[in-house]
């Protein structure tokens, strides 16, 4: 077990001149560990039978903070207005390409949300917005979905990713992205037993992801504030 | 295929001597051990510093308040390790080892001390501050054998939040992470999360060159996906299902992601075990990166109740020196099944 005693350890290595060198150097290192010159970009993708939804998160680190700031605080008064934010989730979209079975469709901003100004400068805020696009129902079979995010690409590192689909008539069957994941390509197939619209289809193929219902339940504890699991199962993608 | 998780479920039951599934006899010993040491731990406490500690169940604000992140960058709430005197520190940690498992707070130690090297050998640049006096306990709800409560302790690098509801226990979403991955104290070697980089190099070299071809999915590791702030999202599986390993490999992948289930408190970290036994075939592993012990890997375990993310970080030196872990269940988040905010 490691000794607790450390939690008071001296800092020996204080005064040690010689070793100034690779203090910094260390120092330096934990400051770059923290992506602090960097803009973390997060796509998550929900596929539905006839739309989907991008919820992107920008992540922009301490120093390049400052970079972003102007480009959504416009007029610099400290606050980002919706109308400043508004504009700002536009000039995402914009930097945002997307093609289904290799046509173009246009996607709309649905929501946004903006951190204080100071948890943003401090490397803390994440920016959320979401975008959405609106297809005709798809046929069934075989489909691919391809995105690109161009937005900040100078100070930015991507992730993107497709979720769950909540529609039992979609299946995701493959994402290939390229190494910076600044782009993927989602192989995905629409089930022919599911009916075409999004809210409330009753396709009748489980989702691969989702617990099989006859799972024994869960232990139950019946003191007050306690829920018992089966009346308490939550819905797929929930968040 | 039944037939093999029945056996990894014998094997479990036999090595640790309990029921399977549900909450075991003792389950309420445990919830009622790990109330009482935070009652004392609070108890030492005067009544501005308890305040402090404790949030009301429902303050979904503070019940979200975790990062990876050290102060200075980000601040979390409750009472601050260096804040307490020996009394108070001691009771602390008590509580900590109340509440999880002997492989869990060994684990929590490490991490801490890990920080703690990290500070000795850096300082705190530019206003950063971690090591083991900067770690953070808080409550949300008032510690009770039978009424819901959610112990959180973290710091940089570190992220518990264990919710206790009567005989139930969740440990999800917890990070645990690790800067250095190996130190040495007292002439011993430590690696806090040692077991679960060499468990998950066993496991991807165990798989053929057609398994592999499916659980691999590039040649680069990236960063975790569902890390701070990504509670309940639910990602479309990818890689390789468990239908698809011989009975080796699925006990190699269960005790891999054993590592992160166990540091939560016995019996309730075996019935999770279990039922993450229960949905096997439903659940994937991922790997991205090379496959050569030592390398930098990013690999994902992904089922129905159970998301487990490994990621080194290529930023500040070399990136196997420096790992973030999350473990998460996104249907269950917070004991969410259990307890009713």
């Amino acid at each position: 077990m490691t000794p607790v005693a450390a939690c008071r350890l001296p800092r020996r290595w204080k005064g040690l001149a010689f070793l100034l060198p690779v203090v910094t150097g260390i120092a330096l290192s934990i400051l770059q560990a923290h992506r602090l010159d960097e803009c973390l970009q997060a796509t998550f993708v929900t596929l539905w039978p006839d739309h989907l939804e991008l919820d992107l998160v920008l992540t922009p680190g301490m120093a390049v903070a400052p970079k972003i700031l102007p480009g959504m605080d416009r007029d610099a008064d400290g606050v980002i207005s919706p109308t400043e934010a508004d504009d700002y989730a536009t000039a995402v979209l914009g930097s945002i390409s997307l093609k289904l079975d290799g046509t173009p469709y246009p996607l709309r901003v649905t929501g946004r949300e903006f951190p204080e100004l100071e948890l943003i400068r401090a490397g803390q805020g994440a920016i959320r917005i979401q975008l959405a696009a609106t297809f005709p129902p798809l046929s069934p079979g075989g489909h691919t979905l391809t995105y690109r995010n161009s937005h900040l690409t100078h100070i930015s590192v991507y992730l993107v990713n497709a979720t769950l689909p909540p529609s039992p008539a979609i299946r995701i069957t493959g994402q290939h992205r390229d190494p910076e994941q600044q782009s993927t390509r989602i192989e995905f197939t629409r089930t022919e037993s599911a009916p075409g619209t999004s809210r409330g289809d009753g396709g009748t193929k489980e989702n691969p992801m989702e617990p099989a219902q006859t799972q024994e339940p869960r232990a139950v504890n019946d003191v007050d504030g306690v829920r018992r699991p089966a009346d308490s199962r939550p819905p797929w993608n929930d968040r | 295929m039944r037939l093999q998780i029945l056996l990894i479920r014998l094997v479990v039951a036999a090595a640790s001597g309990t029921l399977l599934f549900g909450a075991e006899p003792d389950s309420t010993a445990s919830a009622a051990r790990a109330a009482k040491a935070a009652q004392t731990f609070l108890g030492t406490l005067d009544e501005t510093a308890r305040s402090r500690a404790v949030f009301p169940f429902g303050d979904a604000a503070q019940r979200t308040n975790w990062s990876n992140l050290p102060t200075g960058i980000y601040q979390r709430a409750g009472i601050r390790f260096g804040a307490l005197n020996d009394q108070q520190r001691t009771a602390a940690l008590a509580t900590l080892k109340a509440a999880l498992s002997p492989q869990g707070y060994d684990k929590v130690l490490e991490i801490m001390t890990a920080d703690q090297v990290l500070t000795d050998t850096s300082g705190s640049p530019k206003g950063l501050i971690f090591g083991t006096n900067e770690f953070y306990i808080s409550f949300v709800g008032t510690p009770s054998p039978t009424q819901p409560w959610l112990l959180q302790f973290g710091g940089h690098h570190l992220a518990l939040n264990l919710t206790l509801a009567g005989t139930n226990a969740v440990l999800t979403p917890s990070l645990t992470a690790t800067q250095p991955a190996s130190y040495t104290r007292g002439g011993k070697t430590y690696r806090p999360l040692g077991m679960e980089n060499d468990l998950a190099f066993r496991f991807i070299n165990s798989l053929d060159p057609s398994q592999k071809a499916v659980a691999i999915l590039g040649e680069r590791f990236h960063d975790l996906v569902l890390g701070p702030g990504r509670d309940g999202i639910k990602l479309a599986p990818e890689g390789i299902p468990a239908s698809r390993l011989n009975a080796a490999q699925r006990a190699l992948l269960l005790d891999l992601a054993s590592q992160w289930i166990r540091i939560g408190p016995e019996p309730q970290a075996t019935a999770k075990l279990a039922e993450v036994s229960r949905h096997f075939d439903e659940t994937y592993f991922v790997w991205s990166g090379p496959t050569a012990p030592g390398s930098a890997a990013y690999f994902r375990i992904q089922g129905p109740t159970l998301v487990i993310e490994y990621a080194p970080q290529n930023l500040g030196g070399s990136a196997v020196n420096h790992i973030h872990t999350i473990y998460r269940d996104p249907t269950n988040e917070y004991g969410k099944q259990f307890a009713t905010p």
